[in-house]
């Protein structure tokens, strides 16, 4: 498994953006339909930007902000856009290991379009004090049988506990002038 | 044997065996959900929601009783030191069996959790979401619960004492039979529990 990764990480390219890469909910989920009859799916989030690779040399290059920077700039001028991909399991497909990937033919549906048109930074923005549990769910999407996910709620709920009992520094990005001037 | 009540009405009774079940549950769910990161953790918070908020409905009927209905005086011989403990603890008792329900519902409630009882049935949330807050009950959660747990293993020791050591009236203030105290079955059950200890 870590074998696998490694190679993942040596084989994939880097991209030059938040913006240009796609976000997967590694996990699977159960998408239940009007009739009641429940999904196996995992999801992701492909940009419409075209992806773009960043070779290593250049990146060690790239001052420590730059991803942040890059971000803010494009937001500037255009809001960024993901289309929502889901991904449906054929029966026998790992759902409760994250780690096995699902055959490339699965069939994919296209069910709508993130937008995001601004940027704040974490003091003051709207997603300060969340915890990105992925056990908490609307209506129509259910956990499946993956042990990652209790194993993350838990484990989120008790950084979150900690996180915030304790009195930090403010982020870099707040601390960096020049990022904040860019921010709206 | 007095001429005022010897025992506390049925209804009291009942929920507090009944609540003490629910409670000595709830205490090892608790625990029980916090230090797994396994399917079961879910499983048991799915349990722990539900029967917070039936324990704090059932702390409030009987409250409601307890302040209504007369009690059962303790033993007039009974020292002074040990009668301000009584008090004391069930005073806490109560208060805990309000404030745990309540810490938990406003913690999950600042930490943007969702009250989820059965199905898509629904709390609405008691506390602004704010992450210092739930820092705070959380942590309080935890040690209230501890605290209730050591004042439930007093309330027991002390009730064992005056079932088993004391022999007076208390433990059948409490109890859901007959009046064991009335001779001649209260001989026996005391002598044979006293006995075995």
């Amino acid at each position: 498994m870590t074998r696998a990764f490694l190679r993942w990480q040596q084989d994939t390219p880097l991209s030059t953006s938040f913006a240009n890469e796609t976000y997967y909910s590694i996990n699977a989920f159960r998408f239940i339909d009007d009739a009641g009859k429940a999904w196996m799916v995992r999801w992701s989030f492909e940009p419409e930007t075209p992806f773009e690779a960043i070779d290593k040399a250049t990146l060690a290059a790239q001052p420590a902000n730059f991803l942040f920077d890059d971000v803010i700039a494009r937001l500037a001028r255009n809001p960024l856009r993901w289309r929502l991909i889901v991904t449906i399991a054929e029966p026998g497909d790992p759902t409760g290991d994250a780690t096995q990937m699902w055959p490339k033919d699965r069939r994919r549906i296209d069910v709508g379009t993130l937008v995001i048109d601004r940027a704040l930074v974490e003091e003051n923005g709207d997603c300060r004090n969340i915890t990105f549990d992925p056990l908490i769910l609307p209506s129509g999407i259910a956990p499946s049988d993956d042990p990652l996910l209790p194993a993350r709620s838990g484990a989120y709920a008790s950084s979150l506990a900690r996180r915030d009992g304790e009195h930090g520094q403010p982020s870099a990005l707040a601390r960096d002038p020049q990022a904040r001037k860019a921010l709206p | 044997m007095k001429p005022t009540t010897t025992r506390f009405p049925l209804a009291l009774r009942l929920l507090h065996w009944l609540m003490a079940i629910c409670i000595l549950a709830m205490l090892f769910i608790g625990v029980g959900m916090v230090s797994t990161v396994s399917e079961l953790r879910t499983w048991l918070i799915d349990l722990h929601k539900p029967l917070g908020v039936l324990i704090l409905c059932l702390a409030a009927i009987r409250a409601c009783i307890r302040l209504t209905r007369p009690a059962p005086a303790l033993p007039a011989d009974l020292p002074t030191v040990q009668r301000i403990a009584a008090h004391l603890s069930h005073l806490m008792l109560y208060a805990l069996m309000f404030a745990l329900p309540l810490v938990g519902w406003a913690m999950l409630s600042a930490g943007g959790y969702p009250v989820q009882l059965f199905g898509t049935l629904q709390l609405p949330p008691i506390a602004p979401i704010d992450g210092p807050l739930f820092a705070f009950l959380r942590q309080a959660h935890t040690v209230l619960a501890m605290a209730l747990f050591a004042i439930i293993l007093a309330h027991l020791g002390a009730a064992l004492f005056h079932a088993w050591v004391r022999r007076d009236s208390v433990w059948h203030t409490m109890t859901l039979g007959h009046d064991q105290r009335r001779p001649p079955t209260s001989s026996i059950w005391a002598s044979r529990s006293a006995g075995s200890s």
